[in-house]
This record gives structure tokens, C-alpha cells and sequence, in this order.
């Protein structure tokens, strides 16, 4: 009961602030939030943790290497999907070229 | 200037330059890092000098140096439409084996007996938005110098 509840509040909450859509393996448009914040790896190098929140009913699709061109960001490739539970999904993404 | 910084600003100089660092520094007694700018860098870091009494009356210490010498490197992205990354491994690769020739090929600076790579090479990986490496070669050199000064002997 409290994880159907959770999940509904955080689908409600996502509806309202994703503010970003990507395209999927040149296909089918997906919308959530992107983050992309900077961090220091190996003591020694400045790295970006490339990320794309989504409704998990709406990453069906979404696979290991898929090709995601988050619009205004740049294109990736899924490097992980990552659901919490409670019906959201975290994409790690890396690098790709459009 | 003691002969122990002159092993490293003799490294730093042989390394600077490298066209595999595609424009990225090489830092000496830093702990900078590698910005996201660039995809290669160098860090030269003395691990320790342990010496010991060279002659009888004590004049002249033979030192053994352990200098550490970082190699940072970034995979990429590797072909338009395609989800294809350069791995961590092969990044760093790209710059292993001229900056071993260039330590190799050194000039030996004044007061040194002996300079090698110990073949031991640590790797460390690390995912983000683009998978990175270090590759951390270790460098042994044996030199002289007056106890009096720290002057190459």
C-alpha cells in the first residue's frame, strides 16, 4: 500500500519537473530529467555522471548500448539502467557521437 | 637547485611534448588534475629519496630515488551513429608506450648511476561519462650527491 502510494507521488512529481526529451535508438521520444553533474575519478581526473530520469513504464525500450540524443545535451549510449523501486528508472549514460 | 629535483625537471622535460598527450601537460610535484578539456595528461610525483653514506668520511650520499609517474588518459566516442567507446585500457595505451621510450631515452642527468622502469605498470578504471584510466609506471634512480649540498656528485 505505501509502495503504491510512493509510486504514484513520485510519478506525479517526475510529470511535473522532467524537462528534457531524448530520442531513443533514433525512434521513439522519451521524457525526463537530465543530470549531469562533475565529479573528480582516480584522484586525478575531472569526469561528467551523464544521467536521464524516467517514469520506468516509459524505459520499456530502452536496452544495454541504446543510442540516446538528449536534445540540447548531445547524443550518448546507455551505459546502465537503474530502477529504484517505486517507478522511476536512472539511464547512466556515456558519451556518444550524433 | 638539488640534484633530487633535477631528476624530475630532466623527466618532465623528456615527457613534455609527447604528440600522443594530444595537447595535454605534463605536471611535476602537483596534484592538478586532468580537466575536461583535455583527454591526456602526466603527473610526476617523487615517491621518496632514501639514501645512504657514499664513502668513508661520509662527503657524498647515494640515493636511491622512487618517482611515480601517472598516465591519465580518456576513452572517446569512436564512430558517428554508433554507441562504440574507446575502453580505459586502450586510452591509456595510446600514450604507455612513448612515454616509456621517452623515459628510456632520457638523457642521464649528472651524478646518476643507474635509471629504470621497474616493469610493474598499476591500472585503475573508472566509469562516467566517458571511461577513464590511469596507468602509473614507477621509476627507480640511483644516484650521488655531496652531503654538503645536495649537488649532483
Amino acid at each position: 500500500m505505501f509502495h503504491d502510494t510512493l509510486q504514484r507521488a513520485n510519478s506525479a512529481v517526475l510529470r511535473h519537473l522532467r524537462s528534457h526529451r531524448a530520442v531513443l535508438d533514433h525512434a521513439a521520444e522519451l521524457h525526463g530529467l537530465f543530470d549531469n553533474p562533475q565529479r573528480e575519478a582516480l584522484s586525478g581526473i575531472v569526469v561528467q555522471d551523464a544521467c536521464f530520469t524516467l517514469l520506468s513504464a516509459e524505459c520499456a525500450a530502452v536496452r544495454i548500448e541504446s543510442h540516446l540524443q538528449v536534445r540540447g545535451e548531445g547524443a550518448y549510449r546507455v551505459a546502465a539502467i537503474e530502477p529504484d523501486g517505486t517507478g522511476l528508472t536512472v539511464l547512466r549514460l556515456q558519451k556518444a557521437i550524433a | 637547485m638539488s640534484a633530487l629535483l633535477d631528476l624530475t625537471t630532466a623527466l618532465q622535460t623528456a615527457l613534455t611534448g609527447l604528440p600522443a598527450l594530444q595537447g595535454g601537460r605534463v605536471y611535476r610535484g602537483r596534484d592538478a588534475v586532468l580537466p575536461l578539456s583535455e583527454t591526456r595528461g602526466i603527473r610526476i610525483n617523487t615517491v621518496r629519496h632514501a639514501g645512504t653514506r657514499a664513502d668513508m668520511a661520509g662527503q657524498c650520499i647515494k640515493w636511491q630515488a622512487d618517482i611515480a609517474i601517472a598516465l591519465l588518459a580518456r576513452g572517446s566516442a569512436l564512430l558517428a551513429n554508433s554507441t562504440e567507446l574507446q575502453d580505459g585500457e586502450a586510452a591509456v595505451d595510446e600514450l604507455l608506450v612513448p612515454a616509456w621510450h621517452a623515459v628510456m631515452a632520457m638523457p642521464v642527468p649528472p651524478g646518476v648511476l643507474d635509471l629504470f622502469l621497474e616493469p610493474l605498470i598499476s591500472y585503475a578504471l573508472d566509469e562516467a561519462d566517458h571511461t577513464v584510466c590511469s596507468a602509473v609506471l614507477a621509476l627507480r634512480v640511483v644516484h650521488i650527491t655531496t652531503a654538503a649540498d645536495l649537488m649532483a656528485a
